[in-house]
C-alpha cells in the first residue's frame, strides 16, 4: 500500500491538511517543533484507513475533532497490493457518528463499500493487514519502542500462524464440547441400561408363556369341545331312544312270528307231503283220520287246500323274517350314536378326572411371579378358587365303574335318558368349570405375553437408543481422535513456522543493525518470546539487551520493527508498502540519524514509501520529500512536496 | 458491492497461503511418521490434514 494523497477538515489540530502527489518511494519527512501537528499527519492517515487512532481511545473518538468543530473529515488515496487504486473517505460528527466510503479509483470513483462495517471489512483485502497488524508494524507511533507481544495476534499473523492459532482453537472448543457431550452420553448409556435391567428381561420367558398358552388353550378347547359333543350326543341319544325302542321291540315281534310262521309251515308241509306222497301209509291214514276229526267237512280231496295253508305261512315266516331284519338294521344305525355316546361319557369322565392342576400350576409359575397387579386380579383369584372348586367337583364325579356299566348299557338303549342326563349332569358342570377356568388362564397369559411383548419392545427401544447414543460416542471418538492429531501438527507446523520466522526476523534485523550502529553491532539473537541478545563487535560478546544504552536498544528495535514489517509484507501484504515511523531517532544522535536515514530506503524493496517523524531534520538528510509544519499553521496544504 | 468489486477488492493473503504451506508440511510429516512409527494411523492423519486444509481454505476465503 503506497499512499499518494491525504486530505482531512477539522480533524485534530488542522482545519484543512493536503497532501498531493505524494513520492510512491523514498523518504518522506516531516518536520516541525513540538505541538506543531506532525504526529497528527500519523494519525490522520490511520484514522482514515481503521477509524481509530492510536492515541484516542475508541469510546471518545469526537475528541478527534477539531475544537469547535461539529465534524471532520478524512480521506487517502493509495495503490493497494494489488496495485490499484483506491480512495477510503471517512467521516465524524460530535455525536460520534462515523461514515465511510471505500472507492476504486481506475475507472471513475465506484463505490466498493459503505458504511464502516462493510469497509473494515472489505480493507484488509486491499491492503493485507489489519489495524493491529498496522500499528504492530507499519505504524510506529510515538512511543517508546518496543517488541509486540509474541503471542499478539499481530505477531501470529506476521508469522504466519494466526489462522494455525484460530483452527487450533476452534479445534480444542470442539474437542472440549464433544468430551463433555460424551460424558452426558455416557450418563444416557447408564440411564439405559440401569433402566433395562430394571426390566429384568428374562429371553425365555416370553416362548415358555406362549409354549404354556398353546397348551392351556388346547386343554381348554378339548374341554370345551369334548362338553359340546357330549351334550349333543346326550340330546340325540334322548331323541333316538323312543325310535330305538320302538325298533326293538318291533324286532322283537318280528321274530316271534317268523318263528311261529316257521313252525306252521313245516307242519303243513309235512303234512301235505305224507298226505300226497304217502297216501297209503298207516301215517297217512291217521292223518286224515285227524283232519276229519278236527276240521268239519274235511275231504281228502282238499289237500291242496293244505298245500295252499303251507305256501301262505311260509310267506308269512319270510315276511316276519325281513321284518325283523329290518328293524335290525335300523336299530343297529341307532346303536353306532349309542356307542360314540357311550365312547365319550368315557373320555369326558377321563378328562374331568384328570384335573387341570398342571396347567394351572404351569401359568401360576409364570405369570403371578413378575409384577403384582395393583388392582386385584379377578383372574388370578377366580384361577384359585376354580381350582379348588375343580378339585371339589373332581371328588363329586360319578365312579368309573357305574359309569361304565351305563355305558354297556346306554350301547343297547337299555339306559334310559334319565340316567344318562343325571350321568352327564354330573359330569358336565365339571368340564365346564374347567373349560372356563383354563379360558380365564388363557386370558391371564395372554395379557402376561402382551404385557411381555411390550416389555421386550421397550427393552429393545431403550437398547437401540442406547446403540445410538454409542454409536455417536464412537463418532465423536473418532472426531477427538482426528482432531488430536490436527492439533498435534498445528502446533508441530507452527512451532515451525515460528521458528522459521524467528530467522527471518534475525536476518532481516541483522541486515538493518549493523548501518543503524555503524557497525558496531551486527548479530541478534531473538527467541521464542521476541527477548533479543545483541553481538558487540567492540566486546566480542552478546550483550543483553538491558546491558546497552538506550539510544542503541532504540535502534535495535526499530531494526527489528522493520524486520516485523517486511516480514508481514512477506507473509500476507505483498508488493510495494509504506512505512510511517514517528520520531524513530528520538535518543539518536545526528550521525547515527544520518546513518539510519540513509540506510532506510536501502533496506527493503518493499517498504518503499518510508514516513519520518522528526522535530529536527538534519541538513546533510537527504529525502525525497519534505513536510514542514508549524505551530501556527491550521492549514497545510502541500502538492508534489520538494526535498 | 457487486461480486465484480468483491473480486476487485480480493482476498488478502495472496503473498503466503496457509492451507498450500500446512499441507506441504503435514506431507514431510506424514513421511516421516510413517518411516518412524509401524502402527503409524494413515487414515486418522489424512482426515486430520483434510479437515485442517479445508478451515484454512475457508479463513483464507474470508481474508483472516
Amino acid at each position: 500500500m503506497i499512499i499518494t494523497h491525504l486530505r482531512a477538515e477539522n480533524f485534530l489540530k488542522y482545519a484543512e491538511l493536503e497532501f498531493s502527489d505524494l513520492p510512491a518511494s523514498g523518504l518522506i519527512a516531516v518536520s516541525g517543533p513540538n505541538e506543531s501537528g506532525k504526529s497528527t499527519i500519523g494519525e490522520t492517515i490511520c484514522f482514515a484507513l481503521f477509524g481509530r487512532t492510536y492515541s484516542v481511545k475508541t469510546d471518545a473518538p469526537e475528541k478527534l475533532i477539531r475544537w469547535g468543530q461539529p465534524r471532520c473529515n478524512v480521506s487517502v488515496d493509495f495503490r493497494g497490493k494489488n496495485d490499484h487504486s483506491y480512495r477510503i473517505s471517512r467521516y465524524l460528527d460530535a455525536e460520534g457518528t462515523q461514515g465511510a466510503r471505500l472507492e476504486s479509483l481506475d475507472d471513475g470513483e465506484i463505490t466498493l463499500a459503505k458504511g464502516a462495517e462493510h469497509v473494515a471489512a472489505a480493507l484488509p483485502g486491499l491492503t493485507g493487514f489489519d489495524y493491529e497488524e498496522f500499528v504492530e508494524s507499519f505504524y510506529l507511533a510515538q512511543r517508546e519502542l518496543t517488541t509486540p507481544h509474541p503471542h499478539s495476534h499481530a505477531l501470529m499473523a506476521m508469522a504466519g500462524i494466526a489462522p494455525l492459532a484460530k483452527i487450533r482453537a476452534e479445534l480444542q472448543e470442539a474437542n472440549a464440547q464433544d468430551a463433555k457431550a460424551n460424558a452426558d452420553t455416557a450418563s444416557k448409556i447408564a440411564e439405559l441400561e440401569t433402566r433395562i435391567a430394571e426390566l429384568g428381561i428374562d429371553k425365555q420367558r416370553l416362548p415358555d408363556l406362549e409354549t404354556t398358552r398353546a397348551t392351556v388353550a388346547s386343554v381348554q378347547e378339548e374341554k370345551a369341545e369334548r362338553l359340546g359333543l357330549l351334550q349333543r350326543l346326550v340330546a340325540d341319544y334322548q331323541e333316538k331312544f323312543p325310535a330305538a325302542c320302538k325298533a326293538r321291540s318291533a324286532q322283537g315281534k318280528a321274530r316271534l312270528f317268523a318263528v311261529l310262521f316257521f313252525v306252521l309251515a313245516a307242519v303243513l308241509w309235512g303234512g301235505w307231503a305224507i298226505l300226497t306222497q304217502l297216501p297209503d301209509s298207516g301215517v297217512s291214514q291217521q292223518l286224515h283220520a285227524w283232519l276229519a276229526n278236527t276240521i268239519p267237512d274235511w275231504q281228502p280231496e282238499r289237500v291242496a287246500a293244505l298245500l295252499a295253508a303251507a305256501v301262505v305261512a311260509t310267506t308269512l315266516f319270510v315276511v316276519s323274517v325281513a321284518v325283523g331284519a329290518r328293524q335290525g338294521g335300523h336299530l343297529g344305525k341307532l346303536a353306532d350314536h349309542a356307542h360314540e355316546l357311550a365312547r365319550q361319557l368315557g373320555l369326558a369322565l377321563e378328562s374331568a378326572g384328570s384335573g387341570i392342576r398342571d396347567p394351572l400350576e404351569n401359568v401360576a409359575r409364570l405369570v403371578s411371579a413378575p409384577e403384582p397387579e395393583p388392582e386385584t386380579n379377578p383372574a388370578n383369584v377366580q384361577s384359585s378358587e376354580s381350582t379348588e372348586a375343580s378339585n371339589s367337583e373332581s371328588r363329586e364325579l360319578p365312579l368309573p365303574d357305574s359309569v361304565a356299566a351305563l355305558r354297556d348299557r346306554a350301547t343297547r338303549f337299555d339306559a334310559d335318558t334319565v340316567e344318562i342326563k343325571q350321568a352327564v349332569d354330573s359330569i358336565g358342570p365339571v368340564l365346564l368349570n374347567q373349560s372356563m377356568t383354563l379360558k380365564n388362564q388363557v386370558t391371564l397369559v395372554d395379557r402376561a405375553i402382551e404385557e411381555e411383548q411390550q416389555r421386550l419392545r421397550e427393552a429393545e427401544e431403550l437398547k437401540a437408543m442406547g446403540d445410538g447414543h454409542r454409536d455417536t460416542r464412537r463418532e465423536r471418538e473418532h472426531r477427538v481422535r482426528v482432531r488430536n492429531v490436527g492439533i498435534s501438527l498445528l502446533e508441530n507446523a507452527s512451532r515451525e513456522r515460528s521458528h522459521q520466522f524467528n530467522r527471518g526476523i534475525r536476518s532481516l534485523a541483522g541486515r538493518a543493525l549493523p548501518r543503524f550502529t555503524e557497525d558496531r553491532y551486527q548479530h541478534l539473537q531473538i527467541d521464542e518470546s521476541l527477548s533479543v541478545r545483541v553481538f558487540s563487535n567492540d566486546k566480542h560478546d552478546f550483550m543483553e539487551f538491558d546491558e546497552i544504552s538506550s539510544g542503541t536498544q532504540r535502534q535495535i528495535m526499530l531494526a527489528v520493527r522493520l524486520a516485523l514489517s517486511q516480514e508481514l509484507i512477506r507473509s500476507t501484504v505483498g508488493g510495494a508498502q509504506f512505512i510511517f515511523l514517528d520520531e524513530p531517532f528520538a535518543f539518536f544522535d545526528e550521525q547515527r540519524t544520518l546513518e539510519t536515514l540513509h540506510a532506510l530506503p536501502q533496506l527493503s524493496d518493499e517498504l518503499a514509501q518510508i514516513w519520518i517523524i522528526t522535530q529536527q531534520l538534519p541538513e546533510a538528510a537527504q529525502v525525497d520529500a519534505h513536510i514542514r509544519c508549524s505551530r501556527d499553521t491550521e492549514e497545510l496544504r502541500v502538492a508534489a512536496p520538494e526535498p | 458491492m457487486s461480486s465484480e468489486e468483491q473480486q476487485e477488492a480480493g482476498p488478502s493473503k495472496v503473498v503466503r497461503n496457509p492451507a498450500t504451506e500446512f499441507a506441504a508440511f503435514c506431507a514431510a510429516e506424514r513421511e516421516r511418521r510413517s518411516n518412524a512409527d509401524p502402527d503409524f494411523g494413515a487414515d486418522v492423519f489424512d482426515e486430520a490434514v483434510q479437515l485442517i486444509v479445508r478451515k484454512l481454505e475457508a479463513l483464507n476465503a474470508e481474508g483472516f
